[in-house]
């Protein structure tokens, strides 16, 4: 019995030394922050500006607005990252952060667009669908701008960033069966939108 | 999966692609799963949609980006710097405004409920307004049960009455000394000071100063 709960204890105790040493070493740098180093921002930008990008890409569907919601989403952490207690992983604080950011600006730039099925889907929409190589990544580009935003973040949280479902409640607010049925009923919605296309390829 | 239902519901398929299920329901639906060809055929279009969604091309930030973000955090350190300060103090003292706002409003609600009260109080019992055409309509209003005594000025001194008696204003600190009334004295004093009867008109006795003496002259048997 001992010899088979050895290897899973010293496994979690591991990972609770990693998960420490992480939590540790993004302290240290909210702690340089603080302290006006402005190095830690650079890091953290480093680390994380081209996850920041992509979930703006992927929620407004466009890259120039993309560039100024990352933008103005690392303004908004340099300004809040003081407030950084450590409650969930910097990550997940710094996803919402930006999500939150591309809520309100999203919402005031242009009205919601609901989910219709009889509407065709718009292959040509915006540049960063053009900017996509091949039809299939512009079809299913265009199929994700075309959900509603609340399956659309949880889909793309999931698919795109590769978040866990509790990371995923953590950055939305919600109950993780929340994000569970959010993501079931985008990723219903998107295969609905793209079975023409795939009942018509060979 | 149930008897309303033969076929795994979506939002079950969903969360066992991504092994999100607890290993008792995930087992259950590999078992559905070996023997429906339907739900077989509906894991496979969500494993698509899933896998079309993961080939979607990550881009990189615009390398000019980090120097867009530099110059605004730049422009705007000083007041971040501020701001920041101000909502972290804010942010710690929201518990304690959540804890005290609903007494501090239930005070101010109170107390405005009171000025409230209090006003309508003074409105409903004030009497009539003050018309004073006259010195004597004035006089015949402040006399019953008012509080004010009547001023005069009389002799080169003031007086004031109270109690129907007229009293020098700053008497010094004596007993009067009663002048009887319709005596000589009483006679001459009325003679020599005619103010004296214009008080004892409108008041039972004045007592004042005469010649570092203080004097008390009653109405009724002086004649007046």
């Amino acid at each position: 019995m001992m010899a088979r709960a050895v290897p899973g204890t010293a496994a979690v105790v591991a990972a609770a030394a990693e998960a420490a040493a992480l939590g540790g070493k993004e302290r240290a740098l909210v702690e340089r922050h603080r302290y006006g180093d402005p190095g830690a921002f650079e890091e953290i930008y480093g680390r994380f500006s081209e996850m920041v990008f992509n979930l703006a890409l992927r929620l407004s569907g466009d890259r120039d607005e993309a560039a100024d919601l990352t933008q103005e989403a690392f303004l908004r952490i340099y300004r809040h990252l003081g407030k950084f207690r450590g409650g969930s992983s910097l990550k997940t604080w710094v996803y919402r952060v930006a999500l939150n950011h591309c809520r309100s600006k999203l919402s005031r730039r242009r009205p919601a667009e609901p989910l219709d099925d009889a509407e065709p889907v718009d292959p040509a929409r915006g540049p960063e669908s053009r900017a996509l190589a091949g039809d299939a990544g512009r079809r299913v580009a265009a199929a994700l701008a075309g959900l509603p935003p609340m399956f659309r973040e949880a889909v793309v949280l999931r698919d795109l960033e590769g978040l866990a479902y509790q990371e995923i409640a953590d950055v939305l607010g919600v109950r993780t069966g929340t994000v569970r049925s959010r993501i079931a009923r985008g990723r219903d919605a998107l295969r609905r939108l793209l079975a023409p296309a795939e009942e018509s390829a060979p | 999966m149930t008897a309303l239902n033969p076929h795994a519901p979506t939002e079950l398929l969903s969360a066992y692609l991504d092994g999100e299920l607890p290993a008792g329901d995930g087992l259950q639906v590999e078992e559905h799963l070996a023997l429906c060809p339907s739900c077989r055929a509906e894991l496979a279009s969500l494993h698509r949609v899933i896998d079309s969604l993961r080939r979607l091309e990550r881009t990189a930030p615009p390398p000019a980006l980090a120097q867009h973000v530099q110059r605004r955090i730049a422009l705007a350190a000083p007041r971040a710097t501020a701001l920041g300060r101000f909502e972290d103090e804010l942010a710690r003292l929201r518990p304690l405004i959540a804890i005290f706002m609903p007494f501090a409003l239930v005070v101010a609600l109170a107390t405005i409920l009171y000025f409230f009260a209090s006003t309508l109080d003074r409105l409903e019992n004030r009497g009539p307004a003050l018309v004073i055409p006259t010195p004597e309509a004035a006089r015949a209003y402040r006399e019953p049960g008012t509080d004010t005594p009547e001023r005069r000025e009389a002799g080169g001194r003031t007086f004031v009455r109270t109690a129907g008696a007229w009293h020098q204003l700053d008497l010094p600190p004596a007993s009067p000394r009663e002048v009887p009334p319709g005596s000589p004295e009483a006679a001459a004093l009325l003679a020599a000071h005619p103010w004296l009867g214009d008080l004892l008109a409108d008041g039972e006795s004045v007592t004042f100063v005469l010649e570092h003496e203080v004097i008390r002259l009653q109405t009724g048997e002086t004649g007046t």
